[in-house]
């Protein structure tokens, strides 16, 4: 992922933008951070936000007038938030911030300010913030001169608030001539007299044909405005005298905007009205708890993933991205990279359609790339992809050459259940007129994985062997296959089965049982709406009343296969599963195999659409649990036999005994009993072992490419009992000494 | 950094002999390597043949820190 692709992505996310009161208020006023903190009771906090944010706060929030109001999504069916109300609230009861004693002395430029009213005084504060000593001109003899007719003002406040500007100052309370006005080396004209410059002057820096010469237009009416004009004359002064650009940085400050967008789902509520002049604590906590925080997040409550590492997709990105180009340290972010399911449902809900699955697979293809993808996160659907390519690979093609259809049913279903597969087949070889039968693997887990070049080799093979076979329209049962197949073949040259079943007519009669079942469909099939439809036409049509999952169809989730999250972050990845199906209301129906064994997993009765098809009228079977590995690698293995009529090989699982809490451990360490019987009998025909003193307890190892596999058995009857199975990838390399 | 299954491996090695040459674990030396790194480690390991002792604890406690830590160099 090269940096501008990055940024591309991070761009998307509008998680960042500034929430409505603040792209609206002139000053940019943290209006959302202050009813956080409010809310909070954390008042000392809000009183230095409201400081830090504006100029003169104390006159600022009496006269506002308050444009964040406008914006406000609060507003359009209720009352907008009473900011200027919260602001007063918290300079008068938040604890001053300390302020730090400056001893730095003043700056020696020789400025001027000319002018009064808000404008003036704000550029005039801030010009004393930043230690400047100006030569002030009030041609109307006072600061604060408009000011003093707003009855909302004190009198003492505002005679304070001048003494404070003014002290120490060389003040003429006239206006100075232009020649008097050519020997400052900058000067700030804010006022209304004649003395305001003639010609033209720039909308956001205010600088006029005269170099330092920087001056207002006429007063706005707005409070908010005028001060902010205030500063900005004093940001080009302060540059003009750096001898730096004017304008840099400035053009977007000005539109300050926002993309968010207003919430939907709220509850509209009216202002609370101080009873008092001011807001008593109960009032100011109340006002600001009707604040809707605004964000975007909108992803955040569809995905686990999204909340697991705590902040916005823009974070997850920018964290991938010093991932990729870490140099010395850590590369912490790898796993995280790897726990994202690829599903492409935040994509469906964000108001801008960023895929963050997108981020993350191409992450993983520059960790692949570079050599930094951890070998363990991907090594068991690696080895079983591989296992599936060339182990249990096989076709079945009665027209020696040139079937009409093709059904390939991908590599999982078959691991779920070889019936599944077989009897589909008869089904459609009764229906229709030449099908081939294809068991292999589309290469889906090699994409997932980032390992695009090996995914574009098992592609390519699966193309050419489907050329071969004289292009055949084909017939599939996996989403995942159908959709990246569907990438390569030419459009309507493959279907689902379940469509195909939808047309040709149900393989079994009759009400299969009158259970209410929750349809959950697969995240590979989100924009599917023909497959989506056609599976529930199928189990209508066997009487079963069905319930939508609350995420279903476009906004369907993950069951954690996709993406390979199931084994780089197994725990997330059943933590999703449990939660998808805790909101299931019913048993649920999937038309995944994988999606079947993840969810069946949690414990939540989970059928696979087949299993109800293919079961004939009455009581529909019970669904069965979740297999393990090792007994689908054994289902793969012995639907191939079955189906070629190969001798059936002895099954790993009849010659070994062991408890199903080892069973269990063994699953998470992904250890099959195929490979605990290589052990074994490596071990039995003469290999190194070691055994429990005064038992015939064996402990053996084996180095099964990547791993080391040690095993610790003892013989029963005819069979190996396992007392323990684990797996390291460090290599014993060679004694030292 | 380096990893120093010897104590644990310990405990239990005495539980065991190599079954081949019917003679107690010795602590012995070894080299281990991830991903382009080594790690010198004592391990129990049979004083004629060589067969080594890793009892589950090592693997899955130590050994997969370890492996875990180079995977993120
Ligand atoms: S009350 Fe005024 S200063 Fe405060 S946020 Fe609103 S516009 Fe900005
Ligand atoms: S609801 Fe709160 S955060 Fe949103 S615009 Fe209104 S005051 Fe600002
Ligand atoms: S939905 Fe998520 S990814 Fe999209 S803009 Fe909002 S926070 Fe960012
Ligand atoms: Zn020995």
């Amino acid at each position: 992922m090269d940096n501008r692709r990055m940024r591309e992505l991070e761009e998307m996310c509008i998680q960042e933008d500034p929430p409505f009161c603040q792209a609206a208020c002139p000053l940019g006023m943290d209006g959302r951070g202050l009813c956080s903190d409010l809310a909070a009771g954390t008042v000392d906090k809000a009183r230095a936000k409201v400081e830090e944010g504006l100029p003169l706060p104390l006159l600022l929030c009496r006269i506002c007038d308050e444009p964040c109001r406008t914006a406000c999504p609060k507003g359009r069916s209720g009352d907008a938030i009473s900011m200027a109300l919260l602001e007063r609230y918290s300079l008068e009861n938040g604890k001053a911030p300390r302020k730090r004693p400056s001893f730095l002395s003043p700056r020696t430029d020789r400025i001027a300010l000319v002018g009064s009213g808000l404008a003036a005084m704000a550029a005039l504060e801030s010009l004393r913030a930043k230690r400047y000593l100006p030569q002030v001109y009030i041609p109307d003899g006072d600061l604060a001169a408009q000011l003093r007719e707003d009855k909302r003002l004190p009198r003492d406040l505002l005679d304070e608030t001048l003494e404070r500007l003014l002290e120490g100052l060389n003040v003429v309370t006239e206006s100075p001539s232009l020649e008097e006005l050519s020997e400052f080396g900058g000067v700030v004209i804010a006022d209304e007299s004649p003395l305001r410059y003639p010609g033209p002057t720039d909308d956001v820096t205010f600088a006029t044909e005269v170099t330092g010469l920087f001056s207002l237009p006429l007063p706005s009416g707005s409070p908010s405005t005028e001060a902010r004009r205030g500063l900005e004359a004093v940001l080009s002064l302060e540059r003009h005298l750096q001898g730096a650009s004017l304008e840099s940085g400035r053009t977007k400050k000005t539109d300050r905007n926002t993309r968010l967008k207003a919430p939907e789902d709220d509850t509209p509520s009216k202002a609370t009205v101080p009873r008092g002049e001011t807001y008593s604590s109960e009032e100011a906590t109340a006002e600001a708890a009707r604040c809707l925080l605004c964000q975007c997040l909108i992803c955040h409550p569809w995905c686990l993933y999204l909340q697991e590492y705590g902040g916005s997709p823009r974070k997850y990105i920018r964290t991938y991205h010093n991932n990729l180009i870490i140099n010395k340290g850590n590369r912490t972010a790898n796993r995280m990279i790897d726990s994202c399911t690829l599903c492409g449902l935040c994509a469906e809900v964000c108001p801008t359609g960023l895929d963050v699955g997108q981020a993350s697979l191409e992450s993983r293809r520059k960790m692949v790339e570079t050599g930094h993808m951890p070998p363990s996160h991907h090594d068991y659907p690696l080895r079983d992809m591989a296992s599936a390519l060339e182990e249990t690979d096989f076709l079945l093609d009665p027209t020696g050459g040139s079937p009409e259809w093709l059904f390939f049913p991908g590599c999982q279903l078959g691991a779920s259940e070889p019936r599944w597969v077989s009897e589909s087949y008869r089904y459609l070889t009764d229906r229709l007129e030449s099908v081939a039968l294809w068991v292999s693997c589309c290469g889906a887990p090699a994409r997932w994985g980032g390992r695009e070049a090996l995914y574009m080799d098992v592609m390519d093979l699966w193309i050419e062997r489907w050329e071969g076979l004289g292009r055949p329209k084909v017939v599939t049962a996996c989403s995942t296959c159908h959709g990246l197949l569907k990438e390569r073949l030419p459009e309507g040259t493959a279907v689902t089965l379940w469509e195909t079943m939808d047309k040709l007519g149900l393989p079994e009669e009759g009400d299969v049982s009158a259970e209410t079942v929750t349809v959950s469909d697969p995240c590979t099939a989100r924009d599917d709406r023909t497959a989506q439809e056609a599976v529930r036409n199928l189990l209508r049509r066997r009487g079963l009343a069905l319930e939508e999952h609350p995420r279903s169809g476009r906004t369907t989730e993950c069951c954690g296969f996709g993406g390979l999250v199931f084994s780089a972050n197994p725990d997330l990845a059943k933590r999703s599963a449990t939660r998808r199906v805790q909101e299931a209301g019913h048993p649920m129906v999937v038309s995944c195999a994988m999606c079947r064994e993840l969810y069946s997993r949690t414990g939540h009765p989970t059928w696979h659409i087949l299993e109800l098809l293919l079961s004939p009228e009455g009581k529909a079977p019970s669904p069965k649990p979740f297999p393990g590995w090792s007994a689908r690698r054994e289902n793969r293995k012995r639907l191939k036999a079955d189906m070629t009529s190969g001798t059936v090989p002895k099954e790993p699982s009849e010659s070994l005994v062991m408890d199903e809490k080892l069973r269990q451990n063994l699953d998470d360490r992904w250890i099959i009993e195929e490979e605990i019987l290589k052990v074994i009998e490596e071990a039995q025909s003469g290999g190194p072992r070691l055994r429990r003193k005064d038992s015939d307890v064996y402990l053996a190892y084996s180095v099964l490419s990547e791993r080391t596999l040690w095993v610790e058995y003892s013989p029963e009857g005819d069979r190996w009992r396992i007392h323990d199975s684990y797996s390291h990838r460090m290599t014993i390399q060679e004694v030292t000494r | 950094m380096r990893p120093d299954p010897v104590a644990e491996a310990f405990a239990r090695s005495e539980e065991w002999i190599c079954d081949e040459c019917g003679v107690e674990l010795e602590t012995a030396e070894v080299t281990l390597t991830y991903l382009g790194a080594s790690f010198p480690a004592k391990i129990p390991r049979c004083p004629r043949c060589g067969m080594v002792f890793i009892p589950s604890s090592v693997a899955l406690g130590k050994m997969l820190q370890v492996e875990q830590g180079l995977e993120d160099k």
